[in-house]
């Protein structure tokens, strides 16, 4: 009979990335109990398919059982998702890139930086985001993966990445200048 | 590369995404135009704030702890538990092995071979008061006995934080006592599931155990524990 060494593999390739395991579940669930139950589940399913993983980013591995687990067992994400078709790049770019788009002043990074100071307005535009652009921005932003990394979580080609990252910071760009100007939430 | 083509490209060159021709054929391009030098600029800006200011959301102390004790649980050899559940001799080898414990009790019981062992099932959580004044009782009548409770269904019930029985009073400190005493509590893991009741919620002085009914099963069948239905 085989020797289980399941849980030495876990010890050595899994349990250092709880904390990252749960910040991932904890930005896409907004909810700290949730985050907490699906690591739970999502370090039992890797346990379970512990003999699928044969080396490599033990990290990425996890993260990936994550995110699945986070969009099955977990209503709020399931709801905010569903882009279906993915952005053509040439069509859905925003406007501010534009040439003479009213927002491209020398002004704006200093503007920028001086929202950046409120951390707690970075945090709220984030969650605000819907589900498919938070994560790649937590993906890339928090966790410092690469796009070859993402796209293996999120189950996208790598373009897809990148414009779905461009999005996002889009969004962000619209949602902390408008925060500015109105002196108001975003 | 044009302005157009540029825009395609800001995020990964902003990334170092591109491979090499492309990140330098963006940058001639931003030596001599200012309005993609400073979307870059604004671009490299944001990035930089989300990245400082971005939280890490770091797990509660008890996570680690929780994750390993369900762990605990599904590591249960599966070669010896499917041999227990999907062997066709189950039945007979169970009862053959109850007559035979059961003959044999009197026996081993006055050579001191085998303490006396009481797993006491609970699979509703009606029972369960009642059940534990009875194992207090046999607990003072039978000092050296040893106990294990093994619940499931609604009988995990009793054993999750805060739980109040039919008059208001918290099971915990009754758990906790008995526990002292040496009496174990199992939770099964199924149940759990099934019901989405998480882990953590689960008294501290519990284990968990990957099913409930297979824990009965096997404590009678294996190590001579006597089954009790309060």
């Amino acid at each position: 009979m085989r020797k289980d060494d399941r849980p030495e593999r876990f010890e050595e390739f899994i349990a250092p990335h709880l904390p990252a395991a749960y910040n991932l579940a904890r930005w896409l669930t907004a909810d700290a109990d949730a985050a907490r139950d699906v690591v739970q589940e999502a370090c039992l399913r890797a346990f379970r398919f512990l003999d699928a993983y044969r080396g490599g980013n033990s990290r990425v591995w996890l993260l990936t059982i994550v995110r699945n687990t986070c969009y099955s067992m977990h209503e709020q994400a399931r709801r905010h998702s569903g882009l279906e078709e993915e952005f053509d790049e040439e069509s859905h770019y925003p406007a501010a890139f534009a040439h003479g788009a009213p927002c491209a002043t020398p002004a704006e990074p200093e503007r920028l930086l001086q929202l950046s100071e409120d951390r707690a307005l970075i945090q709220r535009a984030v969650d605000s985001l819907p589900t498919e652009y938070r994560e790649v921005i937590v993906l890339r932003e928090i966790e410092e993966f690469s796009y070859k990394e993402i796209a293996s979580i999120m189950n996208v080609p790598t373009g897809t990445v990148m414009s779905r990252l461009a999005r996002a910071r889009s969004i962000l760009q619209k949602k902390l200048s408008s925060a500015f100007r109105q002196g108001s939430d975003v | 590369m044009n302005c157009s083509e540029t825009h395609k490209l800001l995020h990964g060159y902003l990334d170092n995404e591109l491979e090499l021709g492309s990140a330098l054929a963006l940058q001639e391009h931003l030596r001599d135009c200012s309005v993609c030098t400073a979307e870059v600029e604004r671009l490299r800006v944001l990035r930089d704030a989300l990245r400082d200011r971005l939280p890490r959301h770091a797990p509660p102390a008890s996570l680690a702890r929780d994750v390993h004790r369900a762990l605990r649980a599904a590591a249960r050899p599966p070669s010896s538990r499917r041999r227990w559940f999907f062997s066709l001799a189950f039945v007979p080898a169970v009862s053959a092995l109850a007559i035979a414990g059961w003959l044999l009790w009197p026996t081993l019981h006055g050579t001191g071979f085998g303490a006396e062992r009481y797993v006491y099932h609970i699979n509703n959580l009606d029972n369960a008061a009642a059940a534990l004044q009875n194992i207090q009782f046999h607990l003072e009548a039978a000092p050296q006995a040893q106990f294990v409770v093994v619940t499931h269904n609604s009988g995990v019930d009793f054993l999750m934080q805060g739980a109040k029985d039919g008059k208001g009073l918290v099971y915990e400190p009754r758990v906790q006592q008995l526990s002292q005493q040496g009496v174990k509590f199992s939770v099964c893991n199924n149940t759990l599931r099934v019901r989405h009741l998480p882990v953590s919620q689960v008294v501290h002085v519990a284990q968990i155990v990957p099913s409930g009914i297979a824990e009965v099963g096997r404590l009678q069948a294996k190590e001579g524990y006597i089954y009790l239905k309060p």
